[in-house]
């Protein structure tokens, strides 16, 4: 695995009025990206860096991003309901 | 302005036909093994993993590239 | 004799020009005359004290459903805004199989906010093509509606459930030029393609099943009527944005056609990203390309109730914790237990600043709407209480479904904000009219260029505002005659006072099809609305001529042929 990790998070508004989390990652050659996180992304994140504070993401690796992502677009795959 | 003097920015392609994760990494990162070169791309991409898997993922391929994706084969640059 | 005179007024003819005393005649929908005219009218417009404008034209909307049942797209006509573009970000509601109109309200209700119920009770579906779409809206049009068709819906229309799983064939590629070429005869403004969208599942939108080769076909077709091609882009994250832009500007070149993208925000994380996209642009307007980033004026705010969980608490754990994990009847609980309530209260203290800020804006109970539109700050004041005690009493007292506003979360540096709206290759837009009903006002967007940028900061003239937002918009869409006040010019015409003109408070309406509700706002220094030559809004009287068209119209098809 590449080594980019969170380098910073922010609360950040939304186009659609509500609140993200937008974490910084940081790559190897010094650049960086911001990645914005859904509520459902933020948590799955959160929980799976076993964090209660979003600064305590700070130093944590892209993979996990890439998963509660993943996890957040892919919640309603299953469900044959609309409900969000 | 000819293209030549556009400034440079971070490189990308549009996927062509048939294009998967596996594919673009051993085309554009040919000199790194593919699980590293697969990493890279992956971390390069997040926004790719914003949005349902949809009709295109293979089964536990995860989320596939779409036609219209924009991929990146550098990271960001340094400022 | 005129049939309309505004007499008395400070013409802003929308050229950028310094304001000057002129009346301004108008015979049937032109401007006859601008000068000091002493002949009668049949009706006359007092403007003493008042500016006079184009109308404004607002580039980014989602108009399409509710001028089925409302002519006026109220209130945005009221706001001095007389030419909207629809249809945007590949979504339109034709061309569209029957069988298909439930997957697109779907992704009508999960992109932009449009409530299921509205479409079920507010909409006749009694059209299949463009054209009978343009038919249908056209019977009591107010305000000039100037239609993109989405990708999506060419898509569905050519390829039905593939549209959502494949590239298209060359044979589909070629039907979905013809249909793209009977939606522009038939009066749309260009095509809209989006590549962030997602459906209620969360699944991409059609459009983003294309490849290259496509929108690049249809782009030709764009080519062969010099119409507009608009596009979201990703837009939180600049790397991405500048490969659409590059991308558009290869499309703009080689088809010689004006593109946009929409929206460009700034906030405090990302003034760097902002002048890169800026530096791209120039770069590529230098090449020749026409690639219009289109900004909003009005900050971006955050809303929230306690029935849903929001990230605006994560930063304190024992409350993000209870709204996150608790059903409604346990976050009741915790709210009202005496000692949660209290680590609750010394938590917030944190954010002690951002508390009395919150507007209250929504309650079911009558006892609560005295309340509605006031900050916690005041209503503490008025209850003997904290505004974060407020909050909590509030949100018991209607059972979670109370909401509340924490305003200028984004997009809020002004000098920033300021700098991008100047700037001669800013689209002022992406007001996102008609969408996100249920959790914000994207009405008066146009009011709150004049008083903020305009009147309170002085980032820019009345006169570049006016410009920006009449003559550019009407050049960059390619709609002919509109955006200046000038003699053999369509009478679009806004009539308003630039000491006080400004957007109201934001106010929930229950006046959308299926009992449905929505925030508005109302406009405040608005006089008067031409549209075509008939009055059709003014501050006394409402909403009153019914004289709009759909544009560019047919003086467009001979200036592009």
């Amino acid at each position: 695995m590449s080594g980019a990790v969170i380098s910073r998070v922010q609360l950040a508004a939304a186009h659609d009025g509500d609140a993200e989390l937008v974490v910084t990652l940081r790559y190897e050659n010094g650049g960086e990206s911001l990645v914005p996180l859904d509520e459902h992304a933020a948590r799955v994140l959160m929980g799976s860096c076993g964090a209660d504070d979003p600064d305590d993401l700070v130093g944590k690796g892209w993979g996990l991003v890439r998963d509660a992502l993943e996890a957040s677009s892919n919640r309603f795959m299953n469900s044959n309901s609309n409900a969000q | 302005m000819p293209v030549d003097n556009l400034s440079r920015v971070r490189k990308s392609i549009l996927p062509t036909e048939g294009d998967t994760w596996s594919i673009v990494a051993k085309r554009e990162l040919p000199e790194l093994s593919l699980d590293e070169a697969l990493a890279k791309l992956q971390s390069w991409n997040l926004h790719v993993f914003m949005r349902a898997a949809g009709a295109m993922a293979a089964p536990g391929g995860g989320n596939p590239i779409l036609p219209s994706d924009v991929v990146f084969i550098e990271p960001p640059l340094a400022t | 004799m005129y049939d309309l005179v505004i007499r008395n007024g400070k013409v802003v003819d929308g050229s950028g020009a310094p304001a000057y005393s002129a009346d301004v005649a108008v015979n049937g929908n032109r401007i006859v005359k601008i000068g000091k005219i002493t002949e009668a009218a049949r009706s006359e417009v007092d403007a003493a004290g008042k500016v006079v404008t184009p109308g404004f034209i607002d580039p980014h909307t989602h108009f399409d459903a509710q001028l089925l049942w409302d002519g006026c797209a109220k209130p945005a006509l009221s706001h001095g805004v007389t030419t909207i573009v629809s249809g945007n970000c590949s979504l339109s509601l034709a061309p569209l199989k029957a069988k298909h109109r439930m997957k697109l309200v779907g992704m009508f209700n999960q992109i932009e906010e449009m409530p299921l119920k509205a479409f079920k009770e507010g909409v006749v579906w009694d059209w299949e093509t463009f054209s009978d779409y343009i038919t249908r809206i056209r019977k009591g049009l107010a305000i000039n509606v100037a239609p993109l068709v989405g990708h999506s819906v060419i898509r569905l229309w050519v390829m039905n459930d593939a549209a959502m799983e494949r590239t298209a064939t060359d044979a589909e590629i070629a039907e979905m030029q013809g249909v793209l070429r009977e939606c522009l005869d038939a009066g749309a403004v260009g095509l809209s393609t989006s590549y962030v969208d997602m459906d209620e599942r969360l699944q991409p939108v059609p459009s983003r099943y294309a490849d290259a080769r496509e929108v690049d076909a249809l782009a030709s077709v764009l080519g062969e009527y010099g119409r507009v091609l608009q596009i979201v882009p990703e837009f939180y994250d600049a790397d991405l944005t500048i490969a659409r832009l590059d991308q558009l500007a290869e499309l703009s070149l080689k088809h010689n056609i004006p593109t946009t993208f929409s929206p460009l925000f700034v906030n405090a994380d990302n003034l760097d990203a902002v002048a890169r996209v800026m530096k791209r642009v120039d770069e590529q307007f230098d090449r020749g390309a026409r690639v219009w980033p289109q900004v909003q004026t009005r900050p971006i705010d955050i809303s929230f109730s306690f029935a849903v969980p929001s990230l605006l608490f994560m930063r304190m754990p024992t409350w993000y914790r209870i709204i996150r994990f608790g059903t409604p009847a346990e976050i009741m609980a915790a709210f009202s237990d005496p000692d949660n309530r209290s680590k609750l209260l010394q938590e917030a203290s944190a954010l002690g600043p951002l508390w009395p800020t919150l507007i209250f804006r929504h309650a079911n109970t009558a006892a609560n709407q005295k309340y509605i539109g006031q900050t916690l700050e005041q209503i503490a004041k008025a209850r003997g209480t904290t505004p974060v005690e407020v909050m909590i009493d509030l949100s018991l007292e209607e059972e979670l479904d109370a909401h509340f506003l924490s305003s200028g979360m984004g997009h809020n540096n002004d000098k920033a904000v300021g700098d991008l709206l100047s700037h001669p290759r800013v689209h002022i837009g992406a007001s996102d009219g008609g969408a996100h009903i249920l959790s914000f006002s994207t009405y008066g967007d146009t009011g709150y260029l004049f008083s903020h940028f305009v009147r309170d900061l002085e980032a820019m003239s009345l006169e570049s505002a006016v410009k920006k937002i009449t003559s550019d918009t009407a050049a960059i869409w390619g709609i002919p005659q509109r955006g200046l006040l000038q003699e053999g010019y369509v009478a679009d015409i806004a009539v308003f006072d630039a000491a006080t003109i400004e957007r109201g408070e934001e106010k929930f309406v229950n006046d959308v099809p299926g009992d449905g509700y929505r925030y508005v706002r109302d406009s405040h220094g608005v006089d008067t609305v031409i549209v075509g030559g008939g009055v059709a809004w003014t501050a006394k009287d409402g909403y009153k001529d019914a004289c709009g068209e759909v544009l560019p119209g047919a003086v467009a098809e001979k200036v592009a042929a």
